[in-house]
């Protein structure tokens, strides 16, 4: 199975050779992409230099965007699984191989490593674990399974999700509980694994104060707009299942190759 | 209209985007000929002040031409999106075939 590691960086030039260096040392068969999303800082620089390929956006974009980045790349290049681990290293890269292994025995179209199932070695800011609180039980309830942490960002994705994504179905900003409601909306299945979040290595975390506030407006107009989609999403007529980033050609996914069930159909 | 005529001309606005600018102008233009119509319209739909008819007609003129920018906006950033990740894509593939090169 071809594995793709995604690691999206925005100026973290004090973590990335670390992170880097940490995955090289599992000797895995997967290749490693970095996509810096912008960074003023040396990040894509050390990110080659430590035998990465590094895809550079020319500005920010959003954490959202640099994943999705990554994504089309995978795609692309016809990774058939893809893991995504931050450039912080609070991910610890000996988990890939439990994140991946759900999804290559097609139990779930994507694997989410949850540290309340496992462990989170630093203390979560209290507003930000009412909100993961808040959404992962809007989540569960939505979704009829146990969503533990629909903010991780630490996941193993197959082929037929990673097109679902690169079509237009990744936000810019944050995936997360809404993500998952489209997800399962849309027929995939998904899967929690436990795994062990670290603290950041160095530097500031992108989860500030500030931002709070907006989350919080974002995850409940986005969950509120993914209600609405249900039936589209259900049906699969929604642009999800258009080709539209790929070469330009306006096809339905399934199309493409063998992974041809349309989502939608797949039994949850 | 004068203004909104001079900038199409110069190709700093574009007829498509002119267009709500153009109606709200010409209503604009014409609304005063029409004054008994509106009094009469006005005064239908409960307005004591007719003047206050022309405001609310106005503001919600000036409200979906934000909204008309709002969605071009959108859009426009998900090309800018869309050919930013593109690039990276493309640059990356380059320096492997030159690096291939070498």
């Amino acid at each position: 199975m071809k594995c793709l590691l995604i690691i999206p960086a925005h100026n973290e030039a004090e973590n990335i050779t670390s992170v880097i260096t940490e995955i090289r040392s599992l000797r895995m068969s997967a290749d490693l992409v970095v996509v810096d999303d912008g960074s003023t800082d040396a990040t894509s620089d050390l990110a080659s230099r430590a035998g990465a390929r590094v895809l550079r956006l020319p500005f920010n974009l959003g954490y959202g965007a640099a994943v999705q980045s990554g994504l089309l790349y995978g795609v692309e290049a016809g990774y058939d699984v893809c893991v995504l681990i931050d450039g912080d290293g609070q991910h610890n890269p000996k988990y890939i191989a439990d994140l991946i292994a759900p999804v290559e025995a097609g139990l779930a179209d994507i694997a989410l490593g949850s540290r309340f199932l496992g462990r989170a070695d630093y203390s979560i800011p209290f507003a930000r674990r009412l909100g993961i609180r808040l959404f992962r039980e809007l989540a569960s309830l939505i979704t009829r399974q146990q969503i533990t942490d629909p903010t991780s960002g630490f996941q193993a994705i197959n082929n037929r999700l990673m097109r679902f994504f690169v079509n237009d179905n990744y936000p810019y900003d944050f995936p997360d509980a809404d993500t998952l409601i489209r997800l399962y909306f849309a027929g995939f299945k998904i899967k929690e694994v436990p795994v062990n979040i670290r603290p950041r290595l160095r530097g500031e975390s992108m989860h500030t104060a500030g931002r709070t506030l907006y989350y919080v407006y974002k995850m409940l107009f986005s969950i509120f707009i993914a209600l609405t989609q249900r039936r589209l999403l259900m049906k699969g007529e929604s642009n999800a299942f258009r080709d539209e980033t790929l070469d330009g050609n306006r096809q339905p996914v399934g199309d493409a190759d063998d992974h041809s069930a349309s989502p939608a159909k797949t039994a949850r | 209209m004068l203004t909104i005529i001079q900038l199409v001309r110069r190709k700093l606005l574009d007829e498509k985007y002119a267009f709500l600018w153009v109606l709200a102008g010409i209503v604009m233009l014409f609304a005063p000929l029409a004054t008994r119509a509106i009094d009469t319209m006005s005064t239908a739909l409960g307005f004591h002040y007719p003047p206050a008819f022309i405001l609310l007609l106005g503001f919600f003129a000036i409200c979906l031409i934000n909204l008309q920018f709002s969605v071009t906006i959108s859009r426009l950033n998900k090309n800018n999106k869309q050919l930013a990740q593109r690039f990276a894509i493309m640059e990356q593939r380059l320096r492997e075939v030159e690096r291939l090169d070498k």
